[in-house]
């Protein structure tokens, strides 16, 4: 086994043991924090296969999840609870209470199916067309749930869904989406992906299909943002309209945004960022005594900050914080040794001088 | 009622909501016509100046002092965020716009939340604009009428500072050709400056009328007129003055008699209508109806 090899598998190793202390010792409610990060990270580095890679900025993401997520629900949902609950659905379906995994990937495979039939003709729009069209797409997503009461119970949101998801499923699916857009991106379909961003012209000319490899990129992309919502609906064991807002639209181009366009390492730590971060703020949004000083309630102080560290990325550093590097052990031991040398050098200069 | 007046009915609150998405497409149509940015906070600007009209309205102003406050504030919202979040950014790439107009529209209206609360509001009941007109056998109120009253003249206003000022002409050029304008000695951020100035102006007069005409107002309630009036800039062809407005007027009567005359089962889906137009404009006819098709395509 080479160094290539043992790395990754080390750090497997490592996250597998970590998830193992965290399932053993940590109480529900860090757990979900936990998850919830999980699942973020899967939508980013979804969302980044489309939108950093494949130049293709949706606001539709959001909807593929609440895709997948209702279809998950709807097919592992308890067969005792599904005529009271669901009764818009037909009869065999209501009789059948699919196992937890093939419903999460027939999930992500609706939300695909829904990708390629919006994505056909959506796809052939440049640039910051898509952005609204696929804006629409969430809010006609968002409006079916509500409207559909027999089918998602509308506003109220679909409860009493099975506790499937763990921190193994999560972070096993995390790695399977982080492994499977990193082939995908460093692969022949990648640099096609990339071309096709940079300059769709040239790309055309040297022989890219355009409109395919959009389309497949988007309809991947879509597989894991579905599966993602599969897993969150079976963590919190709720799905309602509102987790599928406008916010989830901000958050989710902020968790990429903030980590890098075109970086699978920026969208982890984008993720990670993002979704601990609000945890020390809610709090506040709540008001009260904090560490002994009375705090108003500050409503959407969260939304507030996420906002502004956006609009500060964008000022300050557009790239985000990773750019399109990746994390690699190697380099980062390179970037180490570089830098002693780099002092040596300037020591020598001076002294020369 | 007979068929006729229904129609005739519809037709008139059609043009109503369409005057309004007309006075939101100017200001997007104008920028992205400048700076091929879809600016997603245009709506939120919008409803920040209503939630500054609102307790002028409270404090028992008459209607001119309210929407002159919703202008006031709406514009110099607009100006405080083209100024701060994307002047800098002019000369850098589409996306990173488009994403920080995203980051100002979750800030106006988490801001705005904060300062009040997610109740919604109306501003203080004014006796005249809600009286009922009647207009042969269709039925409106006067708030109707100042709402196409108003829009009529703000256009017509807009229309004649395009074409026969200097700024005006200077944002013309501008829209047609940013680089040969900007070596012509168009200084490029004034005009940005003004553009978005009067986009937001005239956004307060349509938040303002929204107010009125629906009351109900909450810190999210502008963002989704403002991707309508995206949409209505795009039918209309962006880019274009006379598209915006025509095109909101057609969204407005498109989204009034699709729900109006679709079976009750489908007309609940009225906000998913704007979309499915917007999708098919693009694909049949991407420049719209005044649009110049584009020849870069990026």
């Amino acid at each position: 086994m080479g160094a290539r090899s043992t790395v990754p598998f080390i750090a497997i190793l490592l996250l597998g043991a970590a998830l193992w202390v965290a399932e053993t010792t940590l109480n529900a409610f860090y757990l979900q924090v936990l998850g919830l990060l999980g699942i973020n990270i899967i939508l980013t580095v979804s969302l980044n296969l489309a939108a950093g890679y494949g130049g293709m900025f949706s606001l539709g993401h959001p909807a593929f999840a609440a895709i997948g997520g209702y279809t998950a629900a709807i097919l592992a949902y308890p067969v005792t609870l599904k005529a009271s609950r669901i009764p818009g659905y037909p009869e065999w379906l209501l009789q059948m209470e699919v196992p937890f995994l093939p419903a999460l990937l027939l999930g992500g495979l609706t939300a695909s199916v829904v990708a390629v039939l919006v994505g056909w003709p959506v796809l052939r729009l440049r640039g910051h067309y898509l952005a609204v069209a696929t804006l629409g797409l969430t809010v006609i997503v968002q409006v079916g749930i509500v409207n559909l009461v027999d089918y998602t119970r509308g506003a109220l949101g679909l409860s009493g869904i099975p506790k499937h998801t763990n921190l193994w499923w999560i972070f096993g699916f995390a790695l399977a989406t982080i492994y499977v857009v990193y082939r995908l991106v460093h692969s022949r379909f990648g640099r096609a992906l990339r071309a096709v961003r940079d300059d769709y012209i040239a790309a055309q000319m040297s022989g890219v299909n355009v409109a395919r490899t959009r389309l497949i990129a988007f309809t991947v992309s879509a597989f894991f943002a579905g599966a993602a919502g599969g897993l969150l609906g079976h963590l919190l064991r709720i799905l309602t309209p509102g987790q599928f807002s406008f916010n989830a639209v901000f958050i989710g181009v902020a968790m990429m945004i903030l980590g890098g366009m075109g970086s699978i390492t920026g969208s982890v730590v984008g993720a990670v960022i993002m979704t601990i971060l609000p945890q020390f703020i809610i709090p506040f949004e709540r008001g009260g005594t904090i560490f002994g000083a009375e705090f108003p309630a500050l409503n959407g102080l969260t939304q507030i900050v996420i906002a502004l560290i956006l609009i500060l990325v964008m000022l300050v550093r557009p790239e985000g914080l990773a750019g399109s590097r990746e994390f690699s052990i190697r380099e980062t031991a390179a970037r180490f040794r570089g830098r002693r040398k780099e002092h040596g050098v300037d020591i020598v200069a001076v002294k020369g001088k | 009622m007979s068929e006729l007046t229904v129609f005739l009915q519809q037709l008139a609150n059609g043009l109503v909501l369409g005057f309004l998405y007309g006075l939101i497409a100017i200001g997007l149509s104008m920028v992205y016509g400048l700076l091929r940015m879809i600016n997603f906070a245009h709506g939120d600007v919008l409803m920040l100046g209503v939630f500054i009209a609102l307790p002028v309205s409270w404090a028992g102003a008459p209607f001119p002092l309210v929407l002159l406050a919703g202008i006031a504030a709406a514009t110099a919202a607009g100006w405080i965020v083209q100024r701060t979040v994307y002047r800098p950014l002019l000369k850098s790439r589409d996306v990173t716009l488009l994403v920080a107009s995203l980051g100002v529209s979750l800030l106006l209206q988490n801001v705005v939340l904060m300062l009040t609360s997610p109740q919604p509001k109306r501003p203080a009941p004014e006796p005249f604009l809600d009286q009922p007109f009647q207009l042969g056998e269709v039925y409106l109120r006067n708030v109707d009428l100042m709402i196409v009253a108003l829009a009529v003249v703000f256009v017509l206003c807009t229309h004649l500072f395009l074409q026969h000022t200097r700024p005006g002409l200077a944002l013309r050029a501008l829209a047609q050709d940013i680089d040969a304008a900007r070596m012509m000695g168009i200084r490029v951020p004034r005009m940005v400056a003004i553009c978005f100035l009067i986009g937001s102006a005239l956004a307060g007069v349509a938040g303002v009328l929204i107010g009125y005409k629906y009351g109900h107002l909450n810190p999210y309630s502008g963002f989704l007129p403002g991707v309508k009036g995206f949409v209505a800039a795009v039918i209309g062809g962006i880019g274009s003055f006379p598209g915006a407005v025509i095109g909101g007027l057609i969204l407005g009567l498109l989204e009034v008699f699709l729900v109006g005359y679709l079976p009750d089962a489908l007309a609940q889906f009225r906000d998913a209508y704007v979309f499915l137009v917007l999708i098919l404009v693009l694909l049949v006819r991407p420049s719209g109806l005044f649009g110049k098709p584009e020849l870069v395509k990026a």
